[in-house]
């Protein structure tokens, strides 16, 4: 029982702290993001297993994290209200070539992202040669170009 | 019409199939500030001590009559050691005792007593241990075993004694 609430309240509460640091969070992973997640489970892992190393728990785990996973994909299914609550919302941050400074301020989203993503993807030069730019739920930047640009 | 098209050119705005999640967006920004505030209290509460060792959970208990008092962390956490370090003032010079209530150390795994007690027994609510003549100072390492609240009776054979509480974490 023991490892089914430890491995559940890990669970919710990374949840939780990935959510509320927004759609960019660990989306563009730098060299240092890559540490930081490598150091988040090596905190993770002592208080998922505790100080029980035996196979049959770390089933548990495993079967407890998948299975959480599991309920919240079923639950979105069945209760599509609860898809952005779980999973947030595309955000347009550039439209008609400009970007929309309130929105991308919120997401910490700046001109060069965009412009990153537009050369990557479109081989774009400029702000202008972009529709729509819109920050995805997964963080990443999808670039719609202004028909002119093609 | 015209005040409605030069609004719409100072802000730009996306297609309406994607900006039908704007009003959700704005509240999940606000809901995201909150729980930023939640993690700097949290952060604050963890730094303070009042989840462990810090300025709020150092306390100290003594008897009344100052024969015996321990420094101790008010807040624990179940499987991580914390420290008893008790003061005892005997006036005789036989060997010192220093009783423990059993319901403490049944929820405590206790993982060293220093100095070594030349004798330890257990008697109904008490465990019950004896040092050498002229022991001053006693320290006990131990962990707790499961989260909840833990209650400590502890008394000297020469009769002080003092009660406290911890609130272990899980």
């Amino acid at each position: 029982m023991e490892s089914v609430l430890r491995a559940s309240a890990i669970f919710l509460f990374l949840w939780l702290v990935f959510r509320l640091t927004g759609k960019r969070s660990l989306a563009q992973i730098t060299t240092f993001d890559f540490i930081l997640l490598l150091i988040i489970g090596e905190a993770t892992q002592q208080a998922l297993l505790g100080d029980d190393f035996s196979v049959l728990n770390a089933w548990i785990v495993i079967a407890t994290l998948m299975g959480l996973d599991l309920l919240l994909s079923q639950l979105k299914h069945r209760f599509p209200r609860l898809d952005p609550v779980l999973d947030s919302v595309p955000l347009v941050v550039v439209a008609d070539g400009k970007l929309i400074e309130e929105r991308a301020g919120h997401e910490r989203v700046d001109v060069e992202d965009v412009l990153a993503a537009a050369r990557e993807k479109h081989g774009l030069e400029r702000l202008e040669q972009i529709k729509y730019a819109v920050l995805e739920r997964s963080g990443g930047i999808s670039i719609i170009p202004a028909p002119e640009a093609r | 019409m015209r005040i409605v098209h030069r609004r719409k050119t100072n802000t730009p705005s996306g297609p309406p199939e994607l900006d039908r999640h704007l009003a959700f967006q704005r509240r999940e920004w606000r809901a995201q500030q909150i729980g930023w505030i939640a993690l700097v209290v949290f952060l604050a509460a963890a730094l303070a001590g009042l989840f462990g060792s810090g300025p709020l959970s150092s306390a100290r208990a003594s008897d009344s009559g100052g024969g015996l008092a321990v420094d101790y962390q008010r807040f624990v956490r179940a499987g991580a050691a914390q420290r008893l370090q008790f003061e005892i003032e005997t006036p005789g010079a036989g060997p010192v005792e220093l009783r423990l209530s059993r319901r403490y150390l049944d929820a405590v795994r206790v993982e060293h007593v220093l100095p070594q007690p030349d004798s330890t027994t257990a008697t109904g609510e008490w465990t019950t241990f004896v040092f050498a003549p002229g022991t001053r100072a006693v320290t006990l390492d131990g962990e707790p075993l499961g989260p909840g609240r833990l209650v400590l009776s502890a008394a000297t054979g020469a009769g002080a004694s003092l009660a406290l509480w911890q609130l272990a974490y899980f």
